[in-house]
């Protein structure tokens, strides 16, 4: 290709008379090259081009108020080159070589509403040259939501394209000074806003398979220890709804679960993929040991698919469905913490996390992202939602709709912070900040 | 309103209305070749340079002033925006610390135009020693010193792309330096990392992951660099500049802590007329991060030189082919910005079209789809903004003062292994050069040259129409002498129209004569005076020529 180029030129070239090097002033006096500093004569009483610098220059610019935004901001710009260089959102083109212990900070939140905070995260990846890994993330948002954790994994078969069979012990403490509570049922009133707390801790232990990389199976046996407290803010739900025999509203519970779950994951990146896809299906089944007489199933199923429009990539339509039901086991019930919800970023933005709660849940969103500068994706999005006693009891007239745009931040770097503006019948507008978002 | 707002409003007001430029330029008439700004001064402060706040400066703060600037804006509505200040008698530059005239004006042979900066002996890696690493900028680098104790800047072209960004920055280089600016020593270079050492307490990273440097660190570093067969790297090595650095420039405005600086950036020539070369090698990198004000010492006195740096961004490289839309877009271009949203993204920017690499060591080097007059760089740049149609006749002058022997010199100087991509270069610069010439020519009154002819018949002045040389046509004059001596046989006063390049002026000049020469071969455009003063005993010489 490149012979054809030059072939090509040298044709054009040879059509064209060309300028040779030739025009030159003569005429003009033109002194030559000065030596040095001009050569030899003084400059200070040399003459100069200008009789001056102009006169009220600075002034004149300085009083304009661009100069004036300029000045102000300028002391935050100079602080923002140490802590972030720009560097930073560069796509680093030395792969820096993996770290086998160490420390992660970043910055996130704990589910809408929730609030931001830094995230650390200590890890090792060959703890005692065993070849075990261990990682203790530790989040707390300025809401005061805490989420520590433990996750310890050691590889016990390894297999060719990433596959492999793992042993996985989680561990885990969360609290949660305040969640949402509408009541129960799709037509709940948004007035009826309640609120509590819960603590959480929960040890568990998996058998996780990798099969072609995409493929995840899980196994997984848990025990959790979850308290309900009087939450932060108020009305409780004691208050709100008084005398209605809401499961598990008075005290926590203990509860033994066992988790399969089979997961496939095709996206291109973990942060605004742009294309590919996540399918996801968890079935548990859940027994408590105090508390409560509670024992239910629980099934969740998730499809993501990212479609790119563009060729290059930049504009991606997204469409995600999730469907949970929970269904008790004969007699026994299902707390309420425990049921499924639509409501916040994840599932229907424009409403209050955790707006309605039901034994089931159908959220469905459509997206269109699109670049507009490097840095910069626009998006508009609709999210339709609701919840039912039953799958079956899900009626096309009953989806609460959410609407919106987003601006979506995004380095070389692969990191990335969306703010999502999101407009429904009962939020005027509700705006999401998200850290990294997975769509 | 209330009252206490009243103040704030008019000072607002007035400042928008001064604006932030000032009164017009009247016609230049000092005759001078060097503006002698290398007065001793007092060692200036470091000028701190930072990429967001030039990216503030340039992209808002900086545009929202010259956008409401109301002066400025009258002046290009009515079609006499504000001239450069430094401009001799003869609409050219004179010599200062920020330009020297050179090729243009004082031709360069293939020789010289070839060693360009450089000067003494190339580098000597054959013994060195790495004494800095580099983080900042597109492209991995260290600091050694050579055999012989000289300091260089090294940058290694990436892997997948050799040559690219070492032969775009050669080139450039040596182009930038014949065209009058001060620019770095830049050599193409071999390096033996068997060979290197690293220097004791060297470190690496930044804050409390500081650690020494390592072999393993000289190691990942070279990954990513393009390795010669040998095992050696082809590098791209700049001679630290001489003197203290003393910041970036700025692009506007003066530098306070200079007493030389009279000139506000925005309104010298060279830096205005520094778009039109820029387009040419698609420089589309420049911005203050890529300056360097040098306290030197020189003849005795000390003062800041300044310098125009990292010229890998140039032709079609980076340290990757560089992207499609450099040099048609802006970074942060707000415009095709607003497009994308309203229209969903269905507009394609500059940023979106197809297009392919040539060649890895050419990269994404056209003259298909160059347009001279919608270049821009990827950072909105004052003095580009304030390019007149004078300005840009000045630089295109340069541009067409390289001679296809002078370009094949200098792009030889990039030893690019396969020749083909060399050929591609200059061919390439060659296309660009007559599309930026036929672009620019094509705005202003195209002569130039002038040059006062004695002969048997009388005086004439004979000047070059530059446009009829470049379409290898002719074109007609008409003409109109002012100030005459009437005994001289010459008809002042009158029009004369013909197809010569030549205005005879008679037997005889009296005092200060002037010819105003109109060219009919394009659009209208205005008539160039050219003044003609008799010194004596027949020596005339050409006192001023105004092109407003």
């Amino acid at each position: 290709m490149l012979r054809d180029w030059v072939w090509g030129f040298l044709a054009v070239l040879a059509a064209i008379s060309f300028f040779p090097g030739w025009l030159r002033a003569q005429q003009m006096e033109i002194p030559p090259l000065p030596g040095g500093a001009a050569g030899t004569i003084d400059p200070a009483s040399a003459p100069r081009i200008v009789e001056g610098p102009p006169g009220h220059y600075g002034l004149k610019r300085n009083l304009h108020p661009a100069a004036w935004a300029g000045a102000a901001i300028s002391p935050l710009l100079k602080l923002f080159e140490k802590v972030v260089p720009v560097d930073t959102f560069r796509k680093p083109r030395l792969a820096k070589p993996p770290r086998e212990s160490g420390v992660k900070f970043g910055v996130g939140g704990q589910g809408s509403g929730t609030g931001i905070g830094p995230v650390v995260q200590p890890f090792h990846n060959n703890l005692f040259g065993s070849g075990a890994g261990i990682e203790v993330p530790l989040s707390l948002t300025y809401k005061v939501y805490e989420a520590f954790g433990v996750r310890t994994g050691i590889s016990l078969w390894r297999g060719p394209n990433s596959d492999g069979l793992s042993a996985i012990g989680l561990g885990a403490y969360a609290s949660r000074p305040s969640d949402n509570f509408f009541g129960i049922g799709n037509d709940t009133s948004s007035s009826d806003e309640a609120h509590f707390r819960t603590v959480t801790r929960s040890v568990a232990g998996a058998l996780e398979g990798r099969l072609a990389a995409r493929w995840t199976v899980r196994l997984e046996e848990g025990y959790r220890s979850l308290g309900i407290t009087k939450p932060r803010e108020s009305p409780s739900i004691a208050r709100i709804f008084p005398g209605q025999d809401i499961p598990g509203e008075t005290e926590g519970a203990t509860m033994l679960a066992t988790t399969a779950y089979i997961g496939r994951n095709t996206r291109d990146r973990p942060v605004l993929p742009a294309s590919g896809g996540l399918q996801r299906v968890a079935v548990s089944l859940n027994e408590g040991l105090a508390g409560g007489d509670f024992s239910y199933w629980r099934y969740r199923g998730e499809i993501q698919q990212f479609v790119p429009v563009s060729a290059d990539r930049r504009n991606v339509l997204i469409v995600r469905a999730g469907l949970e039901s929970t269904q008790a086991k004969g007699g026994s019930v299902v707390p309420f913490y425990d049921l499924p919800t639509v409501g916040g970023y994840a599932t229907l933005r424009g409403f209050d996390s955790r707006r309605f709660t039901d034994n089931s849940a159908l959220a469905v969103s459509f997206d269109y992202r699109y670049r507009i500068w490097p840095y910069i994706d626009w998006g508009l999005f609709a999210d339709f939602a609701q919840v039912a006693p039953q799958i079956g009891d899900f009626a096309l007239k009953a989806f609460h709709a959410g609407y919106g745009a987003r601006v979506i931040g995004r380095s070389q770097a692969a990191q990335a912070v969306s703010l999502d503006i999101a407009f429904s019948r009962e939020r005027r507008w509700v705006l999401y900040l998200q850290f990294n978002p997975g769509f | 309103m209330r009252k206490e707002c009243r103040p704030l409003v008019i000072v607002v007001l007035g400042a928008l209305l001064m604006g932030s430029a000032g009164e017009a330029r009247p016609p230049q008439t000092r005759a001078l070749w060097v503006d002698y700004d290398f007065k001793d001064i007092p060692e200036p402060k470091v000028r701190p340079g930072g990429f967001y706040t030039e990216f503030f400066q340039s992209e808002f703060s900086g545009s929202w002033q010259r956008s409401t600037d109301i002066p400025r804006l009258v002046r290009s509505i009515t079609g006499k925006p504000e001239q450069a200040s430094n401009v001799n008698a003869w609409d050219e530059v004179p010599d200062s610390s920020w330009f020297t005239n050179r090729h243009a004006l004082r031709p360069m042979n293939v020789d010289e135009l070839a060693r360009g900066p450089n000067r003494g002996a190339p580098p000597d890696f054959s013994q060195a020693t790495i004494t800095k690493t580099k983080h900042g900028g597109v492209t991995p680098g260290l600091q050694i010193t050579d055999r012989n104790g000289q300091a260089y800047l090294i940058k290694f072209d990436h892997r997948d792309y050799p040559e690219l960004q070492s032969g775009a920055e050669v080139i450039s280089t040596k182009i930038l330096f014949a065209a009058g600016y001060n620019v770095p020593e830049n050599y193409i270079a071999i390096v033996d990392p068997d060979r290197l050492e690293i220097a004791a307490g060297l470190e690496v990273g930044q804050g409390s992951s500081r650690r020494p440097f390592t072999r393993q660190d000289l190691s990942l570093m070279l990954d990513s660099a393009a390795r010669r067969p040998d095992g050696t790297y082809r590098v791209l090595a700049s001679r630290i500049l001489s003197g203290k650095p003393k910041g970036p420039f700025s692009f506007t405005g003066m530098r306070g802590d200079d007493p030389n600086d009279w000139i506000p950036h925005e309104r010298r020539r060279e830096l205005r007329g520094l778009r039109v070369i820029a387009s040419w090698i698609n420089h589309w990198d420049i911005k203050e991060d890529n300056t360097l004000d040098m306290y030197v010492e020189e003849g005795g006195r000390r003062f800041l030189r300044h310098y125009l740096l990292d010229f890998g961004c140039t032709l079609g490289g980076s340290d990757r082919p560089t992207d499609a839309y450099h040099g048609r877009e802006y970074a942060f271009d707000q415009g095709n910005i607003l497009k994308e949203i309203v229209t969903l993204g269905i507009y394609q920017t500059p940023a979106e079209q197809k297009t392919s690499v040539v060649d890895p060591s050419v990269g994404l080097f056209s003259a298909d789809d160059f347009d001279p007059g919608s270049w821009i760089p990827s950072f909105h740049t004052a003095p580009f903004a304030d390019m007149t149609r004078e300005d840009a006749f000045w630089a295109t002058r340069i541009v067409l003062s390289f001679s296809e022997a002078d370009l094949r010199a200098i792009v030889d100087t990039a030893e690019y292994s396969d020749p083909d991509a060399g050929n591609f270069i200059f061919l390439t610069l060659l296309r660009r050069q007559r599309m930026l010439a036929a672009y620019w020519l094509g705005r202003v009154n195209p002569i130039a040259y002038f040059a006062v002819e004695p002969r048997a018949d009388g005086v004439s002045v004979t000047f070059v129409d530059l446009m009829a040389r470049l379409n290898g046509g002719s074109a007609e004059y008409r003409y109109v002498l002012t100030a005459a001596d009437r005994s001289c046989g010459v008809n002042p006063e009158s029009f004369v129209t013909t197809g010569a390049s030549r205005v005879p002026l008679g037997t005889c000049v009296a005092g200060e004569t002037c010819i105003h020469i109109s060219t009919h071969s394009g659009p209208a455009t205005r008539p160039v005076t050219v003044c003609v003063r008799d010194r004596g005993g027949g020596n005339y010489r050409i006192e001023r020529i105004e092109r407003l």
